[in-house]
């Protein structure tokens, strides 16, 4: 009880109170327009945590990058556990690659989403119930912009009331699954092992369809929210890698640098192929581009390394 | 196991595949899973904060709100009842009639106490609908009079503030959270011939009807004096929040709180500002005034106790939000938190803040506005000696506020029973 009761102050007072008072200002700040203030206050959001997502990005694929290698110990090693477990964690000391680090900006950025969620229910809400809620979450030293005198807010923007799900319906549902849709695919990566593949394939389509059918009944300011963060972490995503595969025809120069820590892309091309002959057209454009970056790669100097 | 989890509906599905890959990779399923299962249940937990919690849809009033009226409390109920009950004081309370109103469905509850009227009983409903109720001489069922508007419409906007009447009681007003102010005729029912008067913002402030004036807030921040006859706006202020609070009436003043953390005292004819005064936080409930102090509780916590000038008396720290009317009853001031508990101030002009007593009442928060016995104690005050407290858990307790507070009585609503003394635990 008392841990809970701790964990609750510092939810709201590390999370929920400061990222709500930011958007209350940043509505004032907006000329009263709640759908403005919620898209400034994701940018703002993604901007402060873009060294996180650059770097679970990185991890991310220089961990994917690693995986043939990983495989060749499972098979060098089958049957010692141990062993394989020891050689593993060396061969992503040794190549630089935290996989906790893939997790960790995972973890930290978790709060920010939920409280985010939180906040925006908290004050899009305009019944007594929740309003009197708000009211001893407001920081009183903000006198530069009058934020108690904001609430209630106006939640109308374009066509949409914010509080209340989207009237078209249909609208913000399918930006939700499209942007979803998309940005997952850009970060999907090519796996040489196929239950990965299958897991990231269902990934890709089940997501953008759950949060798309989600969204028909939430409050349309959290479909708001989602796209923006959506198209912000596409252009973050852009950015760092490219198109990846969304566009493999058109690879972004210096698309294959950021790929993968060079000496873990010595084997891609035998694996990947192998996993693309198991899974179609698309694994198949994968397996060639993951073949082009093995190609202008040393082979042996990862490879070396790790071989006893 | 990993290719098992469920698919994420958060951004970073695409992190806990990579990570899947990981422990994948690594054979060591405890550590990373571990992690893994942290991440996930971080979601779930965002899912269960972000999803369960009202979606907009848990407007259900502030539990049983209650009105008296000589020896009967009148409750509206959470589940959409107007309950009649014989108030026997120290001896305990009963049931004297019920009647579920708006249908089957009921009219959902409401924020604020009915309106007792010479023939009937006003409640403004969460569904959007004024009720006017048959008082119940007997036992049994009340019945509907009438309902405004009369016909059944897909969901309209709520009403939050109460009815109110005039002193003839032959007009009956209510603010909508359409914006409208509705004006009917208290008997019959029928729209006064200027209603409704668009006031452009959602009106949750009860208004005052005086001398042929309706006085009232809205959202948008502005306070209107209305003339009741002709629906003509006699004067409007806007203050830099939204009014909430119902005004008070005091020697030529309307004196109101905002959400701009100002109580505005201004001109009852001209509606020019005499003065005003800051607060921590807005002013939700309604001022006060006794002899020449004006009590106005703030949703800091605070009381604050002010001249005629809007010069601060004394001000004492209740220690959480007030949203609750306060009342004035023989002892001094009676003013209720928000977390429950119920204190009585001394009203006489003294330098600094004197609380008589204070008591934790139930353990739910009190919400619902402070109402009285309109019978008086036994002092020779006039002021009556006990208060109703309606609470969000559905029970109502009147509470002895002569020589010290307890409770005479409490009535559960949601169990439907009562009785001398405290509310047995759920």
């Amino acid at each position: 009880m008392e841990f809970f009761s701790i964990f609750i102050l510092l939810w709201n007072e590390v999370i929920i109170r400061p990222m709500l008072n930011t958007l209350l200002v940043l509505y004032v700040l907006c000329f009263s327009q709640m759908g403005i203030a919620i898209i400034a206050f994701t940018v703002l959001v993604r901007v402060v945590t873009i060294p996180l997502t650059v770097r679970q990005v990185r991890q991310m694929r220089a961990m994917t990058g690693l995986q043939p290698r990983v495989r060749e110990i499972q098979e060098r090693y089958a049957g010692d556990r141990q062993r394989i477990s020891q050689e593993t964690m060396r061969l992503y000391r040794e190549s630089g690659v935290s996989p906790v680090g893939c997790l960790g900006p995972l973890i930290v950025q978790m709060p920010i989403l939920i409280g985010l969620f939180r906040v925006l229910i908290q004050t899009l809400f305009n019944n007594p119930e929740d309003l009197v809620n708000l009211s001893d979450k407001l920081y009183p030293w903000i006198t530069f912009v009058p934020i108690h005198a904001a609430a209630p807010v106006n939640s109308q923007f374009l066509w949409l009331d914010l509080s209340q799900p989207d009237p078209s319906p249909i609208v913000m549902p399918i930006l939700v699954a499209a942007s979803t849709w998309v940005q997952q695919k850009m970060t999907q990566m090519p796996s040489p092992d196929p239950r990965q593949q299958s897991s990231q394939t269902m990934m890709l389509w089940m997501m953008p369809i759950f949060l798309g059918a989600f969204s028909l009944g939430w409050p349309s300011g959290l479909p708001l929210y989602w796209v923006v963060s959506n198209i912000i972490g596409i252009g973050i995503q852009y950015f760092i890698t490219g198109w990846g595969p969304l566009f493999p025809l058109f690879p972004k120069r210096g698309d294959d640098a950021a790929a993968a820590p060079a000496p873990a892309a010595a084997n891609s091309q035998e694996n990947v192929s192998d996993a693309g002959n198991n899974s179609g057209g698309s694994d198949r454009r994968r397996s060639r581009r993951a073949g082009a970056r093995g190609a202008r790669r040393r082979p042996q100097r990862g490879r070396g390394r790790n071989t006893k | 196991m990993i290719d098992n989890l469920p698919p994420s509906r958060n951004l970073t599905a695409a992190g806990i595949a990579a990570a899947a890959a990981a422990a994948s990779a690594a054979r060591t399923p405890s550590r990373w899973l571990l992690l893994i299962l942290t991440a996930w249940g971080l979601m779930a937990l965002g899912l269960a904060a972000a999803c369960t919690p009202n979606l907009g849809a848990s407007t259900q009033g502030w539990g049983a709100v209650a009105a008296g009226n000589d020896a009967t409390v009148y409750i509206t109920t959470l589940d959409g009842q107007l309950l009649a009950l014989d108030d026997f004081g120290i001896d305990g309370v009963s049931q004297r009639a019920r009647s579920t109103i708006g249908g089957e469905q009921g009219f959902r509850g409401s924020y604020n106490p009915p309106a007792v009227g010479l023939q009937h009983i006003y409640v403004a409903g969460i569904d959007g609908y004024l009720y006017a109720m048959e008082r119940p001489e007997s036992a049994g069922t009340v019945g509907t009079a009438w309902r405004n508007p009369p016909v059944t419409t897909d969901e309209i906007p709520p009403l939050v503030g109460s009815p109110a009447l005039d002193e003839a009681g032959r007009i009956v007003a209510v603010g909508s959270e359409d914006g409208n102010l509705y004006a009917y005729s208290a008997i019959t029912g029928e729209p006064l011939e200027w209603s409704p008067f668009p006031a452009g913002g959602e009106i949750w402030s009860t208004p005052v009807l005086r001398g042929g004036k309706a006085y009232f807030g809205t959202q948008a921040g502005t306070i209107y004096a209305l003339d009741l006859n002709t629906g003509a706006v006699d004067w409007q202020y806007e203050t830099g929040g939204a009014v909430v609070a119902k005004p008070l009436i005091h020697k030529e003043m309307l004196i109101v709180g905002s959400f701009d953390r100002q109580l505005y005292a201004l001109g009852l004819r001209s509606g020019d500002v005499r003065w005003q005064f800051g607060a921590g936080n807005w002013w939700w409930a309604s001022p006060i005034a006794s002899g020449r102090t004006i009590f106005a509780p703030a949703m800091d916590g605070k009381v604050y106790a002010l001249d005629e000038n809007g010069s601060l008396l004394w001000e004492h720290d209740l220690g959480a939000p007030i949203v609750s009317d306060p009342v004035l009853v023989e002892r001094g001031l009676a003013v209720a938190t928000m977390d429950g508990t119920l204190a009585l101030l001394r009203t006489a002009e003294t330098a600094s803040a004197q609380v008589l007593t204070s008591l934790r009442v139930g353990n739910a928060e009190i919400k619902a506005p402070l109402t009285t016995p309109r019978t008086p104690g036994a002092g020779g005050s006039g002021l009556p000696d006990a208060v109703y407290v309606g609470s969000d858990d559905g029970t109502v307790r009147r509470m002895r506020a002569s020589s010290g507070l307890g409770i005479e009585w409490c009535y559960d609503a949601r169990e439907n029973r009562g009785g001398a003394g405290d509310c047995p635990a759920r």
